[in-house]
């Protein structure tokens, strides 16, 4: 159960990162900083689906282990 | 066990890797849209004044844009630079019948952007209008006829006539048999019920009066001062049809008809009234001489030239001309056809003055069914109508291409402003 919080937890945090990096992306007028913020974005775009995936995981787990117990 | 593994482990790669986030910072290089630079460029002439505008690109820091200029084949070199957020510049006292060449470059307190795609026209003295049967629309186009300014559609507009001096666009439409009066916005300002179709249409350059060719049993002509109101009614003896052509003649006072068997001349002072200019069979184009007054002629085996005076010049013979154009300023007569035989397409123009046979273009460009020259005191390049095709052709004085319009219909009309 911990597991799940803690990887919905980090999905939003990332999201959040995430968006924040990429709208400083969009308003950026400096190409190397523009360049940084993109590459900063994909990043979180990537923990994004790790902590999804961490997610999705501990669900199944979840689900198994209720079903296991009934 | 282990195969299934390295699957799974190639899955979670996959999802973990996926972004779909665009480059759409519009001053990012990368931007596949804009490259970094601005975009949504429009450039415009009227007379001796260029607009050029553009998108503003709205980031941080972004401090305005340097304008890079270039006139005929030179290169580019920096013009000018506006402060942000700027985005339209008015290029003045330009030179008339000059390629003019921008590019755009965005910079911040940072970077400078991309250059834009450059943007070139060709300025002159007039705008172009033109009226597409087949294409049911009135286009406002530039000098160069590479960009249009306006357009509005219209059911079936057969004519047209422009009048800057009044600010006035006259467009006849066939099938709902009136005549449309707009302003060079193309705000329409009001119409008149003609009563029959128009066909062709004609206007006195100096009262304004507008003639109006209708599709009666006979031809009849009506016209209208500059307001819309008829003032007068004339009917020909001839039968027409919506390919008859006819012009006003101010130096002679007489409308002038190209008739199946002849052309007739009506004098509108005169008590006698017509003359028919006989031994002219099959005319089927017309064009008024404005220098000379009297008038071109095509006819069925070539172009004729008739005085005033009711003289006949048989020009170029053995020759199946397609249309004729004269030049409002110089009377010079502008011709495309095919000699008899199929010996190929010709191309060029008729001096006023000694009725010499210039050549324009030849073989190479066939099909041609419109010809309009630039008015101009000498040769100023020409707009032709190629059929097949579909497109309108730009000439300059040279003989260069310079301009083309797609997808236009194969009855039009063209007058300048």
């Amino acid at each position: 159960m911990g597991f799940v919080m803690a990887s919905g937890a980090s999905v939003y945090y990332f999201q959040q990162k995430a968006e924040a990096s990429y709208q400083s992306y969009q308003r950026s007028g400096s190409i190397s900083e523009m360049n940084r913020l993109y590459d900063q974005t994909a990043k979180y775009d990537r923990a994004i689906g790790v902590s999804f995936l961490g997610l999705e995981l501990g669900i199944v787990v979840l689900i198994r282990s209720f079903l296991n117990d009934t | 066990m282990i195969l299934k593994l390295f699957k799974y482990f190639g899955l979670i790669l996959l999802l973990c890797s996926c972004s779909d986030r665009m480059r759409n910072n519009p001053f990012d290089p990368a931007n596949p849209r804009t490259g970094g630079a601005p975009v949504g460029i429009k450039l415009s002439s009227y007379r001796d004044t260029i607009d050029l505008t553009w998108n503003s690109i709205d980031v941080d820091g972004m401090q305005g844009y340097h304008i890079y200029r270039s006139i005929g084949h030179d290169s580019l070199t920096a013009y000018l630079t506006v402060d942000h957020p700027t985005n339209s510049i008015i290029d003045q006292n330009i030179i008339y019948d000059s390629l003019y060449s921008y590019t755009i470059q965005g910079f911040t307190t940072e970077d400078e952007g991309t250059w834009s795609n450059p943007v070139a026209l060709i300025p002159g003295p007039f705008d172009i209008w033109i009226c597409d049967y087949n294409d049911f629309t009135l286009k406002h186009l530039s000098y160069d006829i590479n960009s249009m300014v306006n357009s509005i559609y219209l059911s079936s507009p057969v004519a047209l006539s422009v009048d800057a001096n009044r600010n006035q666009v006259i467009v006849a439409d066939y099938w709902n048999e009136r005549l449309y009066l707009f302003d060079r916005e193309l705000e329409l300002q009001s119409w008149v019920e003609l009563g029959h179709q128009p066909i062709a249409m004609d206007k006195d350059l100096t009262s304004g009066e507008i003639y109006i060719l209708l599709d009666d049993s006979l031809g009849l002509i009506h016209i209208y001062n500059n307001a819309g109101v008829l003032n007068d009614s004339i009917s020909f003896p001839v039968l027409v049809d919506i390919n008859t052509s006819f012009g006003y003649d101010c130096r002679t006072n007489s409308i002038w008809l190209g008739g199946e068997n002849a052309v007739y001349q009506y004098r509108q002072l005169d008590p006698v009234g017509y003359t028919i200019h006989s031994g002219l069979t099959g005319c089927s184009d017309l064009e008024i001489d404005p220098l000379q007054g009297g008038c071109w002629a095509v006819v069925d085996s070539g172009i004729v030239r008739i005085t005033p005076d009711g003289v006949q010049h048989r020009i170029k013979w053995d020759f199946i001309a397609r249309e004729i154009g004269v030049n409002r300023i110089n009377g010079d007569c502008y011709y495309t056809g095919q000699g008899i035989g199929n010996t190929g397409w010709e191309t060029g123009y008729i001096t006023a003055g000694d009725y010499t046979d210039n050549n324009l273009l030849g073989d190479e460009y066939p099909n041609l069914r419109h010809i309009e020259p630039i008015p101009h005191v000498g040769r100023n390049g020409f707009i032709v109508h190629q059929a097949y095709t579909w497109q309108l052709l730009r000439f300059d004085r040279n003989g260069m291409l310079i301009g083309e319009q797609n997808s236009v219909g194969s009855r039009i009309d063209i007058d300048f402003e």
